[in-house]
C-alpha cells in the first residue's frame, strides 16, 4: 500500500479533511440510523450503501483504509450504539409511547426486567435495581466510550485505537458484571436467554482485533497504524 | 403527542452531548498509540487469521443489522403500541 491522495493533501495542508474515506458520511449516518433500531430499517440500507461503496474504492486501490479496519470499527460501532441507544430510551424517554413501547416489547421478548412494573420505581424504565445500575453506567461511561472509540479508530486517530482497546475491556468488565448480576433473576428474566447470544464474543473480538492491528507487522498493518493520526 | 417530542428531543441532545463530552475527553486525554518498529522485510501476504477476523466480524455486523432491522417492527407487529 502507498501513501493515498488524502493523506497527501493532509500532510500538505497541515489538516485532516473531514472523513478519511469519500463514503464515511455514508457509513456514520447508516451506523447511527441502524443503532438507533427505532429505525433500524433504513439503517442497514444506507450502511450497505457505504460499504458497497468502500467496497468498491478498496477493489480500485484508492482507499486509504483498509478494508478490515472499515469492518471492525463499523461493527464495533453498531454493536455500541444498539447498546447505547435503548439504554438512553430506558433513561431519558422511558415515559413516551416510542420509549415505552420498544422497551416494554423488548422485555416481553428477551428479558422481563425490561416489563414487569415498569415504570414504577423511583427512577422510571426499568424496575429492577441492579439493571438500572448497569443501565447507568452503559449509557454515560461504556458504551458513549465505545461509540466514539470505535468511530475515531475508523478515522484512524491514534488514540481511537488505544481507546478501543480501553473500551474492549471495559466491555468485558460489563458483561461479565451484567451476566452476574442478571443470573438471580434467572426465572425473570431469563425465559429467553441473553447468556447464549452473541454478546460473550463482542468485547473478546474487539480486544483480538484491536490487538491484532496494532501488532501485526506483516502486511498492510504496520503500513495502515504509521498513518494512523 | 408534544409532550412526547418535547422528550425525544431532548434524549437526543443529551444523548449527543454525552458523546460530544466523551470525544472532547478521549482526544485530549487518551495516549495515541505509538508505531511498531519498521520492519526491513518486505510486507508478506496477509495473515490467516487477519482473514478469519475480517470475515467472523462480517459476520457478526450482518447479524447486528438483521437485529436492527427486525426488532422494533416485530414488536409493533407481535404486541402493538403501548
Amino acid at each position: 500500500m502507498v501513501l493515498k491522495e488524502n493523506t497527501i493533501r493532509n500532510i500538505a495542508s497541515g489538516k485532516f479533511p473531514p472523513w478519511v474515506e469519500p463514503a464515511d458520511g455514508w457509513l456514520l449516518v447508516g451506523c447511527i440510523l441502524s443503532g438507533t433500531m427505532i429505525l433500524g430499517p433504513i439503517g442497514p440500507i444506507v450502511l450497505g450503501i457505504a460499504l458497497w461503496k468502500l467496497y468498491k474504492s478498496v477493489k480500485a486501490g484508492t482507499n486509504v483504509r483498509p478494508w478490515v479496519a472499515t469492518i471492525i470499527g463499523t461493527f464495533c460501532m453498531v454493536d455500541g450504539l444498539i447498546n447505547f441507544s435503548p439504554w438512553t430510551f430506558d433513561t431519558f424517554a422511558h415515559n413516551t409511547v416510542l420509549g415505552e413501547t420498544f422497551i416494554t416489547g423488548y422485555g416481553r421478548f428477551f428479558d422481563g426486567a425490561f416489563y414487569l412494573n415498569y415504570n414504577s420505581g423511583a427512577l422510571g424504565g426499568v424496575a429492577n435495581h441492579s439493571e438500572k445500575m448497569w443501565q447507568y453506567l452503559a449509557v454515560f461511561i461504556l458504551m458513549p466510550m465505545r461509540v466514539v472509540s470505535a468511530w475515531a479508530f475508523i478515522q484512524m486517530r491514534t488514540w481511537g485505537l488505544h481507546f478501543m482497546k480501553v473500551s474492549a475491556w471495559l466491555y468485558l468488565f460489563l458483561w461479565v458484571g451484567y451476566t452476574m448480576a442478571m443470573s438471580p433473576d434467572f426465572p425473570v428474566r431469563m425465559a429467553n436467554s441473553e447468556l447464549v447470544d452473541v454478546q460473550p464474543v463482542l468485547p473478546l473480538t474487539g480486544i483480538r482485533a484491536a490487538l491484532s492491528v496494532h501488532r501485526r507487522q506483516e502486511s498492510m498493518v504496520p503500513i495502515v497504524t504509521r498513518m494512523w493520526r | 403527542m408534544l409532550h412526547d417530542a418535547v422528550i425525544l428531543a431532548g434524549m437526543v441532545a443529551a444523548d449527543a452531548l454525552i458523546l460530544a463530552v466523551w470525544w472532547f475527553l478521549g482526544s485530549r486525554l487518551v495516549p495515541a498509540e505509538s508505531s511498531p518498529p519498521p520492519s526491513d522485510s518486505p510486507p508478506q501476504s496477509t495473515p490467516r487469521l487477519h482473514k478469519v477476523l475480517t470475515v467472523f466480524c462480517f459476520l457478526l455486523l450482518v447479524g447486528l443489522l438483521v437485529e436492527c432491522m427486525s426488532m422494533f417492527p416485530a414488536i409493533l407487529v407481535r404486541f402493538g403500541w403501548s
